[in-house]
């Protein structure tokens, strides 16, 4: 298969990438997270051994399943079953100090410190991840049951998720829309999503530069992994609503102030495409409904504010007259929610801890994770926004403000107070299946 | 923290207070070496110089250099100065810049763009320049010869950065122009 650059797109090797890497979880989704402290490096390995049938790659995540399991590992997981010292130093410098030692990169101070992360995440007690994903929550009871009997490990931290009642995210959008298309997938590629050179996401292929991206050794991890950021965020679904309702001059106009900060309405229809109301039938529509660029529709943001959430974390065209090469910090994001509903009307906050577990995939944390939290998330001078961060996710200390393009003047909201808050997160390596073998078979 | 009620200073005509209005606090890059305040950051590099050739290229490639320079420093969008001289009798190379934003990030894009530029002036002039081929090769580099400034002073306005500052032009020139309008 060739590409209109003439460069030759390789054939991925399915079978040997875990699953998670290359599909989304189903719509309709029940799921748990589960990190573990490996006490018996001895004992954990053979664990390993007993699940490797049970991996999903991504050849086998399209036959009906009662459930897809994925497994990643941290530096400390790797150190721990006995990786040894040239194979730990090839890892990148990022993984391995972890996420938390990452504080200051990542902007992650005040309420977001990893000081105040909710215990183990953050702690290098944690080594090992596991994602169950089922369409059936009575699907996910057994393998729920066998994780906790593994041996050699302990469990120290469980996360249910599940598609919420309303089927959006907890502020109440449609999420998982855009994302780039990896060349090289069998996924068909829709209208809008960027195409992408695989090796920007698994290691061992080609990327943007035409080399492969910088691997850890020896060979047997090189290939069909990809490094991992995992990142628990709260969401004060109270007090984005109270926040619209205070600032907006009516429901209509709340929806709107909504649309503005996010890029797209609740539904899921793109501003760009539809700016003054929302279009459920272009929410619903995969062939449309990420199909839109900025550079020369909406330059001066007058449909998508440059500082709208999915113009920073996908600024697609609009960097065009820049040096950055914006396909070279894309990356892929899974995310589910977690946490019961927060009714419709109720703009009190009820102290219940709902919101969202992320994961990141990409080659590479520093130049694409890294990137686009510190210089297009936390920051706003990208688009001549000084230090203007992102409206929905920004570490938001209550000065903040949001500017949003608007003729004859435009509009500025301010105050912006915290709406989300990290409880933690971790850098993990998601091994092929492979690799997974290799780990588990280590002296 | 600088506090003006313990602080001595240099000169006996100047007050604690005056210098507290002014003084400024820097600390170090989140990424590798380097002062910042606030969004004004130093690069500092001290590199040897091929020797006997290297000063007479660098010379001589000052020329297009000097004319190219707003073009590769410019279009970064984050560089506020940047020099390039030769010192100590042209045994060394002295590469100093100031500039906003995060350099780490970046450094992949910053190399893939003005890598001509930087080849250009630093091949067959810096001794042991690996060419800016890998970000991996060019950062090794750079740790080698990078100094931290002991002093630094970036702004009266740290915070500003190249866009800022081109923006706030505009806009004063822009309000200037409707007052003048209305004046009449």
């Amino acid at each position: 298969m060739n590409d209109s650059a003439g460069r030759t797109v390789p054939t991925l090797e399915f079978d040997d990438i875990q699953g998670t890497l290359l599909r989304r979880r189903p719509e309709d989704y029940h799921g748990v997270y589960l990190l573990y402290r490996i006490d018996d490096a001895g004992a954990a390995k053979q664990s390993l051994h007993g699940i490797l049938p049970t991996v999903t790659s991504a050849a086998d995540w399209e036959s009906p399943r009662p459930f897809t399991l994925n497994i990643a590992f941290t530096y400390s997981g790797l150190e721990q079953l006995g990786v040894q010292a040239e194979s730990l130093a090839s890892f990148s410098a990022e993984f391995r100090e972890g996420m938390a030692a990452r504080r200051n990169v990542l902007g992650d101070t005040g309420a977001n410190d990893p000081v105040n992360w909710v215990p183990p995440l953050g702690s290098r007690d944690v080594h090992c991840g596991v994602l169950i994903i089922s369409e059936e929550a009575e699907a996910l009871d057994e393998p729920r049951n066998e994780a906790r009997r593994l041996a050699g490990v302990s469990l120290i931290y469980q996360l249910d998720v599940s598609v919420p009642s309303t089927g959006r995210e907890h502020f109440g959008f449609r999420d998982g829309i855009g994302g780039p298309h990896i060349l090289g997938s069998t996924n068909p590629p829709l209208p809008g999503h960027d195409e992408v050179w695989p090796g920007e996401f698994i290691l061992g292929y080609q990327d943007e530069s035409g080399e492969p991206p910088d691997a850890p050794v020896p060979d047997a991890l090189a290939c069909n992994g990809s490094y991992l950021a995992f990142r628990q965020l709260h969401s004060d679904v109270a007090a984005f609503r109270q926040y619209l309702r205070d600032h907006a001059r009516s429901p209509e106009d709340e929806e709107l102030v909504g649309a503005k900060m996010i890029g797209r309405w609740r539904s899921g229809a793109p501003l760009a495409l539809s700016p003054d109301k929302d279009d459920p039938d272009l929410a619903a529509d995969p062939m449309r409904n990420n199909d839109f660029l900025y550079y020369d529709d909406d330059p001066h943001g007058q449909c998508v504010p440059h500082g709208a959430h999915i113009r920073r974390v996908n600024p697609r065209d609009s960097l065009k007259d820049s040096v950055v090469a914006v396909n070279t910090h894309r990356l892929i994001r899974r995310g589910a929610a977690y946490g019961p509903v927060l009714p419709d009307g109720v703009l009190e906050d009820d102290g219940a801890e709902r919101g969202i577990v992320f994961i990141f995939l990409g080659a590479s944390l520093s130049r694409q994770f890294e990137f686009i939290q510190q210089v297009w998330m936390n920051d706003g001078d990208f688009v001549g926004l000084g230090t203007e961060k992102d409206p929905l996710t920004g570490n938001h200390d209550g000065t903040d403000t949001y500017t949003i393009p608007g003729k004859p003047v435009r509009r500025r909201l301010t105050g912006l107070p915290r709406f989300v808050t990290v409880r933690g997160g971790e850098y993990f390596f998601l091994p092929s299946m492979t690799a997974i073998e290799w780990l588990a078979s280590l002296p | 923290m600088f506090d003006a009620s313990t602080y001595d200073p240099i000169s006996p005509h100047v007050t604690a207070g005056e210098i507290g209005r002014y003084t400024q606090e820097p600390r170090r890059q989140n990424e590798g070496a380097g002062s910042r305040v606030g969004n004004r950051a130093e690069f500092t590099l001290v590199a040897p110089v091929v020797q006997p050739t290297g000063p007479s290229v660098f010379r001589e490639r000052a020329k297009k250099a000097q004319i190219e320079a707003p073009y590769w420093e410019g279009r970064l969008g984050t560089v506020h100065d940047l020099r390039v001289c030769l010192i100590n009798n042209d045994r060394q190379l002295l590469f100093a810049a100031t500039y906003s934003d995060e350099f780490m990030p970046y450094v992949q894009d910053v190399i893939r763009f003005a890598g001509p530029w930087i080849d250009y002036i630093f091949t067959d002039v810096a001794e042991g320049f690996p060419g800016v081929k890998s970000a991996d090769e060019t950062l090794q580099y750079i740790a080698k010869y990078q100094i931290e400034a002991g002093i630094w002073y970036g702004s009266p306005d740290p915070e500003a950065t190249p866009r800022d500052i081109t923006k706030s032009l505009r806009v004063t020139n822009a309000f200037n122009q409707l007052l003048d309008t209305v004046q009449e």
